[in-house]
């Protein structure tokens, strides 16, 4: 098809689209999936870490080999072949590299990402992820918009936004009415796959 | 894939650390019931040695498997630099004239060969145009895309910024009902996965009583 065509086609089709079920082909946020981190930093390093260990033994074997050991080497193997099994550095070493290998597999099994809060898919093969600190700055930005309001912290969860806000010259249980109302209605209107509870603490501040 | 790769491997790492620490320490403990296994040996003593340097297999053995795991470690180590770009795109040229040959001037201009009835698109440009349509969405501040190469052809990804005051269900319609249909028409691509991260400018500033 051809490049000018392209705008008519679309137009034609996305008023469609949009008025046959904007509300409802929004995937289901109970599906959707938390966001996995590849973990290529620590693959990467202990990729080449079993490089440096692998490469030294086949340069300690190859030297050995052809008679032209290096003087540490032998030196390995000489401790090697006196220091017997019965130390407490064997058993140091041993929980070490235990511990180290309990952390690897937590590393493998856990999700990891856990800045990015996943949104429910608005469809099309569509992933959408906003961080939490987005997610916090859009809750701010509501909370700071009704008047008596100072200022306001957000300290944002993947279930619960906390909100402290601090005001002046208002009522606080019709602010916090008011509040609660707004900012729940946006929280649902962020479109995230686990809509989080709002926690409002309201905090008067007289002048400063 | 990266991702099961990576996460499969680091967990047989893991598994192996544990299984090796725990035996080192447990053997450094001396609590191997064994008798050939006492804690008192040096960690080689030289029988060992000699019983296996007799062995015809044992050098094949001694250079084959650490020069394995080598290999296997190189290309893991460097499978975690691949940045996989889309460099360019064919779409099918459908204008007329196409695929004439040298006369009808078609698209190919030589490159992909002038009864080809193809173009090329640098996926640089494609991802540039998707930028430039996602500049126009309301509520958009600004927007970077990138078109990266996956299993089933490109994928989009897309960094968003958005005003804080911005509705995101709104936003994201418009994405999927006009930039995205756009993009996958004007290349001729059946879908086009999409991987969108929403952020927020800078929050407003921290107001004080004046």
């Amino acid at each position: 098809m051809s490049l000018e065509a392209a705008p008519e086609v679309l137009s034609g089709a996305s008023p469609a689209d949009t008025s046959a079920g904007a509300t409802d082909d929004w995937g289901d946020g109970a599906k959707v999936r938390r966001a996995w981190s590849t973990r290529g930093l620590p693959a990467g390093l202990v990729a080449l870490l079993v490089c440096g260990v692998t490469g030294t033994a086949l340069y300690i074997g190859v030297t050995a080999r052809i008679d032209r050991a290096p003087r540490w080497s032998r030196d390995l193997l000489e401790r090697a072949q006196t220091h017997v099994w019965r130390d407490n550095w064997t058993i140091v070493a041993g929980l070490i590299a235990a511990v180290l290998g309990l952390w690897l597999i937590v590393l493998a099994v856990t999700p990891g990402r856990r800045s990015l809060l996943r949104l429910r898919s608005p469809g099309d093969a569509m992933t959408v992820y906003m961080t939490r600190r987005t997610a916090a700055s859009f809750l701010r930005h509501t909370a700071l918009a009704s008047s008596g309001v100072l200022d306001a912290r957000v300290r944002m969860g993947r279930r619960k936004a906390v909100l402290r806000v601090d005001y002046h010259f208002r009522d606080p249980d019709d602010l916090h009415d008011e509040l609660i109302e707004r900012l729940e209605e946006r929280a649902n209107a962020l479109t995230l796959a686990r809509v989080p509870r709002v926690d409002l603490r309201l905090q008067p501040v007289s002048g400063r | 894939m990266r991702t099961v790769c990576n996460r499969i491997l680091l967990f047989l790492v893991g598994l192996g650390l544990i299984g090796g620490g725990l035996g080192l320490a447990a053997r450094g403990r001396g609590w191997y019931p064994d008798l050939v296994h006492t804690a008192d040996k040096p960690f080689i003593t030289t029988s060992q040695a000699e019983r296996l340097t007799d062995h015809g297999w044992w050098w094949w053995v001694a250079f084959g498997v650490p020069g394995l795991i080598l290999l296997l470690a190189l290309w893991w180590l460097f499978a975690q630099f691949g940045r996989r770009p889309v460099r360019s795109l064919r779409v099918r040229d459908t204008t007329a004239g196409a695929g004439d040959g040298p006369s009808g001037l078609g698209t190919g201009f030589g490159m992909v060969g002038d009864e080809a009835d193809t173009l090329t698109v640098a996926g640089n440009a494609l991802a540039d145009a998707i930028e430039d349509d996602l500049s126009y969405v309301d509520g958009i501040e600004h927007a970077s895309a990138h078109l990266v190469r996956h299993r089933h052809g490109p994928t989009l990804r897309v960094l968003v910024r958005a005003e804080p005051g911005a509705e995101p269900r709104t936003l994201l319609s418009a994405v999927r009902d006009r930039v995205l249909p756009n993009a996958r028409e004007a290349v001729g691509l059946p879908t086009l996965p999409t991987v969108l991260n929403l952020r927020t400018s800078r929050g407003l500033p921290k107001r004080h009583l004046d």
